[in-house]
């Protein structure tokens, strides 16, 4: 067991498998060794989504972990769009916990999980309008009409399909 | 208050996370994003986001040859081209997945009597070619062949190739941007109690000028090859950087099935390969290459729902300089293959599973292209067979009740890449107004098109109908038939249509009437 602090001073006592999910808690742990006392800090992270990053990596600690020179492995993951339906029910969440997992993974280093939140980003994107994407994401339009309109040039004959 | 809102938007991700969603995205998506900010449009021009589009596409088995930056190496190639050549090829996939897409504009039109000359004609026998992003290769009747620059819309160049001469086959040389040509001029000859040909097959060399240059193309006549061949004989060229092509044909008197390989046209050195096994012209072989290796010749032919793949070994063939006489030839000891492989298909219709009635009457073997392959995504080829159904009766059979079918799939260097194959029936097929015995179709890598014929109201309305086959691994079950696109293309235009050509790596559809004309649409 590891003890883990977040950045709102929750402290959350881990297998040490479910953790090593994290290839930073992994560093940081072969770093302290076998001192269980320790507790790690993760600056980053607030407890709420800590927690739910737990939840995901206590489902998936037995998963083979991608070794970092296998870039066949990495490929094929990062083809395959679909999500496994645990995921899929993990990341049914409001947009701002997604983002809030999407930085936790990016900063754990945990890639699958990062895989996933940015898959369910793509899909919610496809098939919309440029005006719905900005709506849903709440995206300030910052062009100028002009630039705006050269763009549409540039797609043009894309956009009359 | 606003920072900490940003912090759980999408705006909030780093630009390499973007990047990272942006690599699950395909090209109607991109495009979409690049309207949406500043910053959306910058990273959606990035070439790595393109080239993620790119390997995608060619991942589900897309048929991108790069026809549209004319074969440039992957490295070299800038952002703004790939990106046009990825969005040609995914709009117009995107676009004929629909069930009646309308093309992108207006038809172009190219009056070959007006623009060539008043006399001139489509030689009704030969296909149009195209092989850039923009030159045309058109045969006309006579022997003459013309090149055409479809972003001038003007010819580009001609070549006479003198009466009754013919296109075998065609190939790219992709080092030189050269395409090779076998071309044959033929003459029908006796040969002791029998008829064949004498064939004196030339080799075309067509050159492309480089981009932008207003040339025209370079047409150059160089090796002359003198064969006597049976009327059924079938020319392929094989690999024209090593100057190989071949030639399948039934021995006289015993029919078997005999390949005449010429090593090195330039030499005249050739050996022959006794395969033992009946020869059906247009039946028996269903593919013909060089393995990737180089060193064999493999055969593909298929019989009762397998496919049979067998390697010859091309040191195991004896090479002789001698005149080539195939009307002559005797087979004499099998030549075995040094590597057999069948593959039974499942789910195979019991109609192709017959062998009388239906026969295979044509068939494409069409590679996925670029190449050489790009690390992890293997090299694949799209088989198309087209079978013909048609019951004996006492006159023969009888057109109405002929059945056109189409089986499609993908292979690897290991073969198959699916357990069964794509299959469905051509619909009210219009027929070739030359002879009246072919639908007329149009392939790609991805794609079969045909024109359909149906009486409406009293009134004969033909439609241009196109198939989308299914990703490799997956299957349809059922006639893909059934999954077909209306294309808008006139059925004015469809009524006097001799043959029509697909290029779907940039969306186009090109149609030839006997009126003399080309009409070019883009989807």
């Amino acid at each position: 067991m590891v003890i883990i602090r977040t950045a709102d001073k929750e402290k959350f006592t881990v297998d040490r498998d479910v953790a090593e999910c994290s290839v930073l808690l992994k560093n940081l742990l072969e770093d302290v060794g076998e001192n269980e006392e320790e507790e790690i800090p993760v600056q980053n992270i607030n407890s709420s989504v800590f927690r739910k990053v737990l939840e995901w990596c206590e489902h998936h600690k037995n998963d083979p972990r991608p070794a970092s020179d296998d870039s066949a492995a990495e490929e094929s993951r990062r083809r395959t769009t679909d999500i496994s339906e645990w995921d899929q029910k993990f990341i049914a969440v409001d947009q701002e916990m997604l983002f809030e997992i999407i930085l936790a993974a990016n900063y754990l280093d945990i890639k699958p999980l990062l895989d996933v939140g940015c898959k369910t980003v793509a899909n919610m994107i496809k098939g919309k309008t440029p005006e719905e994407i900005r709506k849903l994401f709440n995206i300030t339009n910052d062009f100028t009409p002009e630039e705006e309109a050269q763009i549409r040039r540039e797609n043009e004959w894309a956009e009359d399909r | 208050m606003a920072d900490k809102y940003h912090r759980r938007s999408l705006i909030a991700l780093p630009d390499d996370i973007i990047l990272q969603v942006f690599h699950h995205l395909e090209a109607p998506d991109v495009l979409s994003l690049s309207l949406v900010s500043c910053r959306f449009h910058r990273l959606s021009n990035l070439l790595v986001v393109w080239r993620h589009v790119f390997l995608h596409l060619l991942h589900r088995t897309r048929y991108i040859d790069l026809l549209a930056i004319d074969q440039k190496p992957l490295q070299s190639v800038r952002t703004d081209e790939l990106k046009r050549s990825v969005l040609l090829a995914a709009l117009a996939e995107n676009n004929w997945l629909q069930k009646r897409p309308k093309a992108r504009a207006a038809s172009q039109i190219i009056e070959l009597r007006s623009a060539i000359g008043p006399d001139v004609s489509l030689d009704k026998n030969a296909y149009i070619t195209k092989f850039t992003s923009k030159h045309l290769l058109i045969p006309l009747e006579g022997g003459k062949m013309v090149g055409w620059n479809l972003k001038d819309n003007t010819s580009a160049g001609s070549f006479d190739m003198g009466p009754d001469c013919m296109v075998l086959d065609l190939a790219l040389e992709k080092p030189t941007r050269t395409l090779l040509g076998a071309v044959a001029r033929v003459a029908p000859v006796r040969f002791d109690d029998s008829f064949g040909m004498h064939v004196r097959i030339g080799i075309l060399r067509i050159g492309v000028p480089e981009d932008n240059l207003p040339q025209d193309l370079i047409f150059e006549r160089t090796k002359e090859v003198t064969l006597l061949l049976p009327f059924t004989s079938e020319v392929h060229l094989l690999d024209v950087s090593r100057r190989m092509f071949c030639v399948a044909f039934g021995s006289h008197e015993s029919n078997v099935m005999a390949i005449l390989v010429m090593f090195d046209w330039d030499t005249e050195e050739a050996g022959i390969i006794n395969t033992g096994i009946p020869y059906d012209h247009g039946r028996s072989l269903i593919g013909i290459h060089l393995s990737p290796e180089g060193d064999s010749i493999v055969l593909v032919s298929e019989n009762g729902g397998s496919e049979i793949r067998r390697w010859y070994r091309l040191g195991d063939l004896t090479p002789s300089s001698e005149t080539w006489n195939a009307l002559a030839y005797e087979p004499g000891p099998v030549t075995h293959p040094a590597r057999e492989e069948v593959f039974k298909w499942e789910a195979e219709p019991s109609v192709l599973l017959k062998t009388e009635g239906t026969n295979a009457f044509m068939f494409w073997t069409i590679d996925q292209i670029p190449e050489p392959p790009y690390p992890e995504i293997p090299t694949r080829v799209s088989t198309i067979v087209l079978y013909l159904t048609a019951p004996a009766g006492p006159e023969g059979p009888n057109p109405s009740e002929k059945t056109w079918r189409v089986a499609q799939y993908y292979s690897d260097k290991n073969g198959p890449c699916s357990p069964s194959r794509s299959k469905l029936t051509l619909r009210n097929p219009a027929l070739d107004p030359v002879e009246d015995h072919m639908p007329i179709v149009c392939v790609s890598f991805n794609h079969v098109g045909w024109v359909e014929e149906v009486n409406e109201d009293g009134a004969v309305v033909r439609r241009m109908k196109l198939v989308t086959f299914p990703d490799p691994g997956t299957t349809h079950d059922g006639d893909l038939a059934d999954t077909a696109s209306t294309l808008d293309i006139p059925s004015d235009i469809l009524k006097s249509a001799y043959h029509v050509l697909l290029d779907a790596t940039q969306g186009l559809i090109l149609v030839a009437t006997v009126e003399q004309t080309l009409h070019v649409y883009r989807y």
